[in-house]
């Protein structure tokens, strides 16, 4: 990946900060990414801004990964799928 | 809206992002979780659902298909669950009507359509429609129109100071502390965020399950970020993880 050091002219900062979450979420199409791919590669103080925005994201990703169902409520959904089912066929 | 080129929604670039050696390590989801969801990334496989044939299908047959197809759904539907209600035993209580919901409806489920954004719609109408009017909790919307704590940190977030060092002691930041200002994040966005930034939905995704504009889900990511970030930062440095230079 090539890092000149002068912002180039395909968009602004302005332009890149618009669009951090677009781009960080995977919402901004090619021509646009590669855009703010190529701003970002000569200015140091967006990519910070990207980076913490990014940081943010990893959070929330690495916080709620954790969360597991009870193996009780597994048990207990399949029991209560049981029940719907029987419910159903006795009632035409 | 346009997803990545390589077909992952969450295709997020970091290599663009991540100098070398400066949060290389800490900036990226922990383990476990990136190879989930780069083996899935938001997007249920269809492949046994494309097979299946529902015009002759039978009781058992389709709750055969639920349990395989819909079930392995339970710890990710919990986790938004527990987001929603805050509460372990009433994220349980809403998993589950869900999955009752969800069973019953099964046989119009859409064959080829996305199972998981399905199920999400489902358990997110529950807990709109159920949950919270039974606990007779006000929608908690926040306001989209001024935001004071949006103007009051407008400053900090301009002048990027320290921000490099805001970013390491962010992520820092124990999961207690993060599950605390997810909590505090008024519903709608604090919905939206989840399931953006851990389920990977499209911003398409996100307004079919919420049933809202897209226009409406940029705005509350927008402001839910914003306003996640800013708690965070007041955290971080209560906590004694950033000097109070930006308070």
């Amino acid at each position: 990946m090539s890092a000149p050091d002068t912002p180039t002219p395909h968009c602004s900062c302005s332009d890149a900060l618009s669009y951090v979450y677009d781009y960080l979420d995977g919402e901004v199409d090619d021509v646009r990414r590669a855009d703010i791919a190529a701003h970002l590669d000569g200015c140091g103080e967006c990519r910070e801004q990207f980076t913490m925005e990014q940081v943010v994201k990893s959070l929330v990703q690495r916080t709620c990964c954790e969360d597991r169902a009870p193996e009780t409520l597994r048990v207990r959904i399949v029991a209560r799928i049981s029940e719907v089912r029987i419910t159903y066929r006795r009632s035409p | 809206m346009v997803r990545g080129n390589d077909g992952a929604p969450r295709g997020v670039d970091v290599s663009v992002l991540t100098k070398p050696g400066a949060l290389a390590e800490g900036s990226s989801p922990s383990g476990e979780y990136a190879a989930a969801s780069s083996a899935e990334p938001g997007r249920v496989s269809l492949s046994t659902m494309d097979e299946a044939v529902m015009v002759s299908e039978t009781d058992e047959d389709r709750a055969a298909r639920f349990e395989r197809d819909a079930l392995p759904f339970l710890d990710q539907l919990y986790g938004a669950a527990l987001r929603m209600t805050r509460n372990p035993a009433d994220a349980e209580d809403l998993v589950q009507e869900t999955f009752v919901k969800a069973f019953s409806a099964f046989s119009s489920y859409t064959d080829g359509t996305n199972l998981k954004a399905w199920l999400f719609r489902i358990l997110t109408n529950a807990f709109i429609n159920t949950y919270r009017k039974k606990q007779r909790q006000p929608l908690q919307t926040g306001t989209d129109d001024l935001d004071d704590w949006q103007m009051r940190h407008t400053q900090a977030y301009a002048t990027g100071q320290l921000r490099s060092a805001e970013a390491e002691a962010l992520d820092r930041l124990p999961n207690d502390l993060i599950n605390n200002a997810l909590a505090e994040l008024p519903e709608e966005r604090r919905v939206a965020v989840y399931l953006a930034d851990v389920e990977g939905f499209s911003y398409q995704e996100i307004a079919d399950i919420m049933e809202t504009p897209i226009g409406t889900v940029m705005s509350r990511l927008h402001r839910g970020r914003k306003h996640l970030r800013t708690l965070l930062e007041d955290y971080a440095i209560t906590e004694g993880y950033l000097p109070g230079a930006l308070s």
